[in-house]
């Protein structure tokens, strides 16, 4: 529930400013309460960014002993943005290598490409949540780690502890640019569902691209709602009607990857729904 | 990171649990959410729906 208190307005919100002990003029102060209005966090001031911030709306969350939505977890995990790292696997193939790492929590993308003539997946990730060790490993169950390009000689080390010498690890040099695998072939499975018209952001897509795969979990259905905010599922089923009425009403409407440029396709998105009313 | 913030909250929040039906023009600094702003029925309309509130401090212009 949002509720917005301006802090250098006379009336109604002054008076509650009061209420709340909060000074006037101040820079914006969030605090989170229980429906009976016991504060579920301590006050804290100085919370501007959006990592911060999030990480306080999961806390409260906790605090108040509710469910913390997939996707306000996935908007945390994606807005931490320092201390990531790449790795490129080769396998059969790249549509069942994106499923396989991007269903790994701890990955924030992945990315369909070619390298020395190998299908390969490009995969950014988070250390500190997977390190390169389990990131293999779930490779490695997945069938999907047949040669593998490092960041540099310590993971090399890493990788060659888990793989049988049949397995080539070479560190990444200047030369091993893989080359994007042609768009069709780039989250294969959300391309061929309604949910790739929805605004994602990169790390929601990763995530729905795995959970689409046709060997997910068989979980996957909730677990794919669970990612999407109630906006986005509301969305979802609008798409889902057009398409079922029309399915090529929303050709030519390609959903971009990055954050910035969301906003604006959901309002191209938005056009193309109410046309059809 | 601020407009990664406003950006994700109007792709993934723009829809919220508000007192009045209708959509009301707010000032820049509150961004896409559509914010209650009345406090005592936002708390009563929290406690029939059983939602926790998230309450925003903020200077407006700021």
């Amino acid at each position: 529930m949002p509720l917005a208190i301006h802090n250098n307005k006379p009336g109604d919100d002054k008076v509650i400013l009061e209420r709340y002990d909060e000074p006037a003029w101040n820079n914006p102060v969030v605090r989170f309460f229980a429906p009976d209005g016991d504060e579920l966090l301590p006050r804290k001031d100085l919370v501007w960014d959006a990592e911060p911030l999030a990480a306080r709306m999961i806390a409260a969350l906790d605090a108040a002993d509710r469910p913390v939505p997939g996707y306000l977890r996935l908007v945390h995990e994606e807005l931490r943005e320092d201390g990531l790292a790449q790795a490129v696997f080769s396998m059969a193939c790249f549509w069942k290598g994106e499923a396989a790492y991007g269903a790994q929590p701890g990955v924030r993308s992945t990315r369909a490409a070619w390298l020395d003539g190998r299908e390969v997946v490009e995969v950014t990730y988070d250390p500190e949540r997977l390190p390169f060790q389990d990131l293999l490993a779930a490779g490695l169950e997945g069938s999907c780690a047949d040669q593998v390009w490092v960041a540099d000689a310590a993971q090399q080390a890493q990788a060659q502890e888990l793989l049988d010498s049949t397995v080539a690890v070479a560190v990444r040099d200047g030369d091993d640019v893989a080359s994007d695998a042609k768009p069709s072939d780039q989250k294969f499975y959300l391309q061929r569902s309604a949910m790739n018209h929805l605004p994602l952001t990169p790390l929601q897509a990763t995530r729905a691209n795995a959970l689409l795969a046709p060997d997910g979990a068989p979980a996957a259905k909730q677990a794919l709602m669970d990612i999407l905010s109630p906006h986005q599922r509301t969305l979802l089923q609008r798409i889902e009607t057009m398409l079922n009425d029309k399915p090529s009403a929303l050709d030519g409407l390609e959903r971009p990857a990055a954050v910035p440029d969301l906003a604006g396709y959901e309002a191209d998105l938005e056009r193309r729904l109410n046309s059809s009313r | 990171m601020i407009e990664f913030h406003a950006l994700l909250a109007a792709a993934l929040f723009a829809c919220s649990a508000t007192v009045s039906d209708e959509t009301i023009s707010q000032p820049v600094e509150l961004g896409q959410v559509q914010w209650n702003r009345d406090h005592d029925s936002s708390f009563a309309l929290a406690r029939s729906k059983d939602l926790p509130v998230f309450l925003l401090f903020q200077e407006i212009p700021g």
